[in-house]
């Protein structure tokens, strides 16, 4: 493990400890900013975080994406016009979630497998700095502070990112009667009418395209669907393979372009000489 | 059997997908109240389901010249 790692690197596994302690923080504060007096919102917020949790040993990001839709699916959306308090409480319980959600996704994504429990990392480090171990305490200390400060930054993006997402939920709240609604945008006739084209030859065009597509489709030879095979995989199972491959290619390209303009038939000088005639 | 399988389930989504399109051409086809917001949300959830099943289509239909070409290279060796 290193001591000193800045956050381009790939994060140290004391890390995980770490996580999972703002975790529980984050947890409490989103327990004690639930009650608002709604007698459903209250178990549903509880199942939710109970499902949160659960997704530390079971499942992944993409099912707690679906959790985080579906709770701000279910919340009622405060219009612009509601007062400062009740956006800035709607504010603060978007942050808590989305970093509980980044917390658990990191967590995750630094458990190799091995570790019995969830809170074998958390033990081993606590019982690492009770024993004062010198490796352990030099590792924890300066972690922390570059663990801080990863932390701020990307609260500060999730912030502009949440208030860029109330500000878009709150134009085009959830119920007609509580402001404006997206029933009030009106077109000219002009571009109605140009829209209703546009999407009549697409809605047709689309089923001609998809057939001729999938007919030539099965002209391809082995050779060829072998080569589809292995591009379409490597792209889903091993998406940084695919982008090592990708700055491999462009870094080759770049580095042949300078030895192609020899071949060319003009001399730079006189290019550039007939440039400033012109 | 699976690759056929898979080929289904992507032309299933292609349907689905027309499905919503033909959805979305309603929602803008009424005069009275054009609901554009509400056909593009649905237009890109559309073009979403059209792409992934067209990519299930695409690589079951590889993968069966795959296994048919593996096939006939064993029985020549047989």
């Amino acid at each position: 493990m290193k001591p000193n790692s800045s956050c381009h690197d790939a994060e140290p596994k004391v890390w995980q400890s770490l996580y999972l302690m703002l975790l529980c923080l984050i947890g409490t504060c989103f327990l004690w900013a639930l009650a608002d007096g709604v007698e459903v919102r209250t178990p549903m917020n509880l199942i939710f975080l109970g499902l949160l949790i659960l997704t530390l040993k079971r499942w992944t990001a993409a099912l707690m994406l679906g959790i985080v839709q579906a709770y701000l699916y279910v919340q009622d959306v405060p219009s612009l016009h509601s007062d400062p308090v009740t956006l800035s409480v709607e504010f603060f319980r978007i942050l808590l979630i989305t970093l509980m959600v980044l917390c658990v996704s990191r967590f995750r994504a630094l458990n190799d497998g091995d570790d019995p429990s969830i809170l074998a990392p958390l033990k081993a480090t606590l019982q690492g700095m009770v024993s004062r171990e010198r490796a352990v305490v030099v590792s924890m200390r300066s972690n922390v502070q570059t663990f801080v400060g990863w932390m701020l930054r990307t609260v500060l993006l999730i912030s502009l990112c949440a208030v860029v997402a109330e500000t878009v939920l709150t134009m085009f709240p959830v119920d007609p009667r509580s402001g404006t609604t997206i029933r009030e945008f009106r077109l000219k006739p002009n571009g109605y009418r140009a829209l209703m084209m546009s999407v009549t030859l697409f809605g047709l065009v689309l089923p001609l395209i998809l057939l001729a597509g999938e007919l030539v489709w099965r002209t391809m030879s082995a050779a060829q669907a072998r080569t589809y095979q292995r591009s379409i995989f490597l792209g889903l199972l091993h998406t940084d393979l695919r982008m090592i491959l990708f700055r491999r290619q462009k870094l080759r390209r770049s580095r042949q372009r300078p030895q192609e303009r020899p071949a060319d038939p003009t001399p730079p000088n006189t290019l550039l000489m007939s440039e400033s005639q012109e | 059997m699976l690759f056929w399988i898979r080929e289904i389930a992507g032309w299933l989504l292609v349907v689905l997908s027309l499905i919503m399109v033909r959805l979305a051409t309603t929602y803008v086809a009424s005069p009275e109240s054009p609901r554009i917001v509400e056909a593009s949300v649905v237009m890109f959830g559309a073009m979403v389901i059209l792409r992934m099943g067209i990519l299930l289509i695409r690589i079951s239909t590889a993968a069966r010249i795959c296994l048919a070409e593996q096939t006939r290279v064993e029985n020549k060796k047989n």
